[in-house]
């Protein structure tokens, strides 16, 4: 076990040095520059002084050594170069936070409502029940997240008024963007749990449980369900990894301080620090997240460890 | 019959005549009475009795003739701005409405939606062929490469997706081929991993045995067993990515890093609609509607292809 959660570090590790390598050289050469439009103006040493402040008066391999140096020894993501004086790690330190709450709340929204879903479906197959829930599955996988998170901010809040249309801090904010959120997840756990389900209706030891008199409520509890649960539990941890990155539109589009929403900012800014550091924090994540959750899986199924182990 | 039993003594009126041997001269017990099937005009039968796959067929035509007929039927140019006509509601004149600088919406609609699915193709292509490759070469090489070839699959697989999409359209400009390149570069994993892991079980069936055997060369077991047999699997998986890529499109676009004006796509439809979202609902309605259509289509394609393929089902 300790030599595959070492094999796997090592690996992360590896990852990540690449991405940070990749895409410090990709976006030092993208187009556009953002020190320019920032000086335009500016005199001449001014604009000197500024370029020597990002290093933009060095080579980019040099640029790139002394940002990893900082990188590793003191984990300094660098300035922001539109923000001047808002660090990378200020940013991170104040959204991470926010990303989590929103990420978190929606995933345990997902699943636990797309599993009641799934099993009452698959429990009901054929029935009117199964039918409905059939119907709106298909629906929600339809439709882009931004579209329903439109069709709720117009209808909830435009029409309606019952909660705000964005903001954050309270409560009632929640709402609609953990309902946009999670409205294609329910429907993809939905799904699974009910095919899960039914492929565990007819295995034997549900006739045998029936046989041997086990009242309908048992069955579904403690034989159908804990069964039908083992592939829905495989897809919850990738799941929590994509956590962080996956909530981008939303929170652009009800502007909530998360992560995304300044990903998404410093992308249509072209600030090169900000975008450099949140992609490799995000990679950081999500790597980290992966071996966390490869870890459990070892703890809770020997076989995947074995399997692994021998690999 | 019940009068037989009720009057036991008419049995005696059933005649020798009655009790002649037949034969098996006229019969046709032995005759072939449907005419054999390939497995493709198998998967074909199936597919066509399942009317919600057929649905999403004719609904899928329909789309794409619209996308083609649409422009003329509506006899508008897509980029041809009219200050006087903004943000017009759907009218005879102009059936989807105007967008906010007074062009016509259907039209741009239709000329949108053949970007948004010609990058769900294009992407789709570059995923299956590459990932058919990587994956049938590690699978049919085995050994080091195909170690090799798993390592670098797993790094990968490894990065999150989003971000490199965002990232590799922001470094290669906005055009059409930075957008495919960075959304199909990662996507290939899935599909080379699909490939390998069928062409490793087809590898050791039976039937390819008996074609070694006979002598059959690397090549000619590859494209008559092995490139058949993989098909199936393969077809569910493009007919599943292609909405995913629109969905991805319609996702960079809306973060402005999608099409490049004056080009347009659904998802760049759908973003500028929704910030006029407030006033004029129908110009995010009709870009949604037409990728809500879009995707059924697909899924019910998809649904229905992997219903027909599935060996399972099959009798």
């Amino acid at each position: 076990m300790l030599k595959f959660i070492g094999k796997r570090l090592a690996y992360a590790v590896l990852t990540l040095f690449l991405i940070a390598t990749a895409t410090f050289f990709l976006v030092a050469g993208a187009p556009g520059d953002p020190i320019a439009a920032k000086v335009g103006q500016m005199p001449e040493q001014a604009q000197q002084i500024i370029n020597a402040k990002y290093g933009f008066d060095k080579p980019v391999v040099v640029r790139y050594f002394i940002y990893m140096k900082n990188l590793i020894t003191t984990g300094d993501f660098g300035e922001s170069v539109i923000y001047t004086g808002k660090s990378v790690n200020d940013v991170i330190k104040e959204n991470t936070g926010v990303s989590a709450k929103i990420g978190l709340v929606a995933l345990v929204f997902q699943v636990v409502i797309g599993i009641a879903l799934g099993l009452v479906s698959a429990l009901n197959r054929g029935k009117p029940v199964d039918h409905i829930t059939r119907f709106m599955v298909v629906l929600a996988i339809c439709v882009p997240s931004f579209v329903f998170a439109s069709l709720l901010q117009y209808l909830l809040a435009f029409k309606w008024k019952l909660v705000p249309i964005f903001g954050w801090g309270q409560l009632k904010h929640y709402v609609l963007p953990v309902a946009a959120y999670a409205i294609g997840g329910i429907a993809s756990y939905t799904k699974y749990m009910r095919s899960s389900t039914l492929s565990v209706i007819s295995e034997d030891y549900i006739i045998t449980a029936k046989a041997k008199g086990c009242t309908k409520g048992r069955v579904v509890r403690k034989h159908i369900f804990r069964n039908a649960m083992l592939p829905i539990v495989t897809m919850i941890g990738p799941a929590l990894a994509g956590i962080f990155a996956g909530s981008f539109i939303i929170e652009k589009m009800f502007s909530i301080p998360g992560l995304g929403f300044y990903y998404v900012k410093a992308v249509s800014d072209n600030d090169y620090t900000m975008i450099i550091g949140l992609t490799i924090f995000f990679a950081l994540l999500y790597v980290g997240s992966l071996i966390v959750v490869d870890i459990l899986y070892g703890i809770v199924d020997p076989r995947i460890r074995v399997a692994k182990g021998q690999k | 019959m019940n009068e037989n039993l009720m009057n036991p003594l008419e049995e005696a009126a059933l005649s020798d005549e009655l009790f002649e041997r037949v034969g098996t001269e006229g019969l046709s017990g032995e005759d072939i009475g449907h005419k054999s099937l390939t497995y493709w005009a198998d998967v074909w039968r199936r597919f066509r009795s399942n009317k919600m796959a057929i649905l999403g067929l004719i609904l899928l035509i329909a789309v794409v003739v619209m996308l083609f007929v649409g422009p003329m039927l509506s006899g508008k140019d897509y980029q041809f701005i009219d200050a006087s006509l903004k943000n017009l509601t759907p009218n005879s004149e102009y059936w989807f409405g105007t967008d906010d600088m007074g062009r016509d919406l259907f039209t741009r609609i239709c000329v949108g939606g053949r970007i948004s699915i010609y990058i769900g193709l294009c992407c789709t292509l570059v995923m299956f062929v590459i990932g058919a490759l990587v994956g049938a070469l590690a699978g049919l090489k085995g050994g080091w490469v195909d170690d090799l070839i798993m390592r670098f699959c797993e790094f990968i697989g490894n990065l999150p997706y989003l971000i490199i999409v965002v990232i590799l359209s922001l470094v290669m400009g906005r055009s059409m081929f930075s957008l495919v390149f960075a959304m199909s570069i990662t996507s290939w994993v899935g599909t080379a991993r699909m490939v390998r892991g069928q062409i490793l079980q087809i590898k050791e069936m039976d039937y390819v045995q008996a074609a070694k055997a006979l002598g059959a060369d690397t090549n000619r077991i590859i494209i008559k067993h092995l490139l058949p047999n993989t098909m199936g699997i393969i077809m569910v998986t493009i007919t599943m990515s292609i909405p995913g890529f629109i969905f991805s499109e319609a996702f960079l676009s809306y973060i402005g890093l999608g099409v490049r004006p004056p080009e347009t796509s659904w998802g760049a439809l759908a973003s500028a609609g929704q910030q006029q979202l407030m006033f004029y609902p129908h110009q995010l309605f009709f870009p949604c509607l037409m990728i809500v259509i879009t995707m059924l289509a697909f899924h019910l394609i998809g649904d229905g292809l992997s219903d027909a393929l599935d060996p399972k089902l099959r009798q």
